[in-house]
């Protein structure tokens, strides 16, 4: 399906992906992933015309070689892909980062839920308006 | 009588004429005061005969000077100087009069020497250089002076700079070795910050997963597990909650000591209206009465007076007796001047040029025995079982930690089963210059 969703996961924890997607496919089993190890990876990623760019980016801080930070001003100094919604998404509590983050230019400074459960409200949220959309179009 | 020896008496009478005007203009010179000593060319070297009757007094003051005093002729040449000065160029004081200035002075500072004495022909001139005893150099400062039109001499003071130069040498010896240590310092201070911030990531990382399967393992399971294992599980979510707030609290803690210049004008009732919003539940759920006074508008940090006032009140809500209503107090006052050196307050090393405000939390809590009173602003200090009172003892360490950033103080008074009172000391201004409205 075209207007499927596809969100770029980032975050060097393969658990968290995989917690992240499961939680997901509970909102909606039409929401597409793609997956990064590290900001490296993602960046290759997104960086190649072939492919499909993501609606959304979540991105995890502290990976090895390229962490989230520095990915993320990549992200924004990329005309074709600084339009792009990043979300960061950490186990930081750190207002600091969270200020400096947003000030970057990230739409969201997510600490990662305690319960996977909560994934799902957290998507919800941030997912409310394509999703809504996505609903009104009956996919 | 020949001719030639005829012209010779003349010649030998010109002579003894002209020597005749020389010695008269000497006699001139030496009846109005203008000249006090002679420099005549013997054997083309200059010899100097000074009438020493003259100005004997002047002469055994300037004996007494710790400065070397000198007069010159205005090619350099020494007709006077006291004996500090030979002793300083270590040369017998006979040997110094009729030399020149210029054989003292080191070879960096010949040239610089020459333009100053230029200028002081023309009025003074003030300089430092380096002079040339045996085998040393000394810095010294020179002052020059014309003494024209009444003498046609220069007046030279030298003042031994060597003390002040060590002093200056050993005093940027030690402001090298404090920037050093300062340097050292920061790298350390921000070792720590980044110490504290990665152990408490990498430290929550797998913690978070731990509690994060436990969700799951607890949600899967909930119904096929036995109840002692469900509640094993639930004995693994509060350590690790527990675990997960220490953390914080480090963090936190951590966090305190590097903001600086961030003091604004703070209204304490705004700050503490806003803390007591956060207890709203709390106050309910424990029957309590919180009765809040007018407190001041101080120069702090607002984000961190809210982080105190959190942990005062959390503390009195916390620690309130068992089946009795809570009740708090809050309340200040101008700490007056004759106690800011009481024996409560004195330790806290106050700021005489400032206004302090003492802020008061009154709570009648299960409250603490008075010998505990110091002690339970140490880091991990508790007077209290886990099971009874959760927390890290970290919070009133915090509080401390804060009050001190304000260059306040904090103590407390209790008594066992009789509630506690905490006491803030917060200066009205952080400078004395600045006055608060």
């Amino acid at each position: 399906m075209k207007e499927d969703i596809l969100i770029l996961i980032v975050d060097d924890d393969e658990d968290d992906r995989k917690l992240f997607i499961e939680s997901a496919k509970e909102i909606n089993e039409g929401i597409a992933f793609i997956t990064a190890s590290d900001g490296q990876e993602a960046l290759r990623r997104l960086k190649d015309g072939h492919n499909r760019l993501p609606d959304y980016i979540f991105l995890d801080l502290r990976m090895p070689r390229v962490g989230g930070r520095k990915c993320l001003e990549e992200i924004r100094s990329d005309k074709r892909l600084r339009d792009i919604p990043v979300f960061i998404y950490t186990t930081s509590t750190d207002v600091k980062d969270s200020i400096e983050l947003r000030e970057m230019g990230a739409v969201h400074f997510i600490t990662k839920p305690i319960d996977p459960g909560d994934i799902y409200y957290i998507l919800s949220v941030v997912l409310d308006e394509k999703w809504g959309q996505l609903n009104k179009k009956g996919v | 009588m020949n001719t030639a020896a005829a012209e010779d008496l003349l010649s030998k009478m010109e002579d003894l004429k002209l020597r005749l005007s020389e010695a008269e203009e000497a006699i001139d010179a030496i009846k109005n005061g203008s000249v006090d000593a002679f420099a005549i060319r013997k054997d083309g070297k200059p010899e100097v005969f000074t009438l020493q009757s003259l100005d004997y007094a002047y002469r055994v003051l300037i004996e007494k000077f710790s400065e070397g005093a000198l007069n010159l002729t205005l090619d350099g040449l020494i007709i006077y100087s006291n004996s500090y000065f030979s002793k300083l160029m270590n040369v017998p004081n006979e040997k110094v009069t009729g030399s020149y200035i210029f054989d003292y002075i080191a070879g960096e500072s010949h040239q610089q020497f020459r333009e100053y004495f230029d200028l002081a022909l023309q009025g003074s001139s003030k300089t430092e250089i380096m002079l040339c005893a045996k085998n040393k150099n000394i810095p010294v400062y020179v002052s020059l002076t014309n003494l024209q039109p009444q003498l046609a001499t220069i007046g030279m003071i030298v003042t031994d700079l060597s003390e002040k130069k060590q002093n200056e040498q050993l005093i940027k010896i030690h402001a090298e070795t404090l920037w050093k240590k300062n340097v050292e310092l920061e790298h350390l201070n921000k070792s720590l910050d980044q110490f504290a911030s990665i152990a408490s990531h990498d430290l929550q990382e797998p913690l978070r997963k731990i509690q994060t399967f436990t969700a799951l393992l607890k949600r899967q399971c909930n119904k096929t597990l036995a109840e002692e294992s469900n509640e094993l599980i639930d004995k693994i979510k509060r350590s690790s909650e527990r675990m997960s707030l220490l953390i914080n609290d480090v963090l936190n803690f951590s966090r305190i000591v590097h903001i600086e210049n961030m003091f604004v004008k703070t209204d304490l009732n705004q700050i503490l209206s806003n803390t007591l919003k956060d207890f709203d539940l709390l106050i309910l759920e424990k029957d309590a009465s919180v009765r809040v006074e007018n407190l001041p508008v101080v120069e702090a940090i607002p984000s961190q007076i809210n982080q105190l006032f959190y942990n005062l009140v959390g503390n009195a809500l916390k620690f309130a007796k068992i089946g009795k209503p809570a009740s708090i107090t809050i309340s200040s006052r101008i700490l007056p001047s004759e106690e800011a050196e009481n024996d409560f307050n004195s330790r806290f090393n106050l700021d005489k040029q400032l206004s302090y405000s003492e802020i008061s939390f009154k709570d009648n809590g299960i409250g603490f025995e008075q010998q505990f009173a110091e002690q339970i602003f140490s880091i991990f200090e508790r007077l209290n079982n886990q099971e009874q009172y959760s927390g890290t003892g970290i919070g009133l360490a915090l509080c401390q930690k804060i009050v001190q950033q304000h260059h306040g103080g904090i103590r407390a008074e209790a008594k066992e089963n009789d509630g506690a009172i905490f006491y803030i000391l917060l200066p009205l201004t952080q400078s004395a210059n600045v006055v608060a409205n």
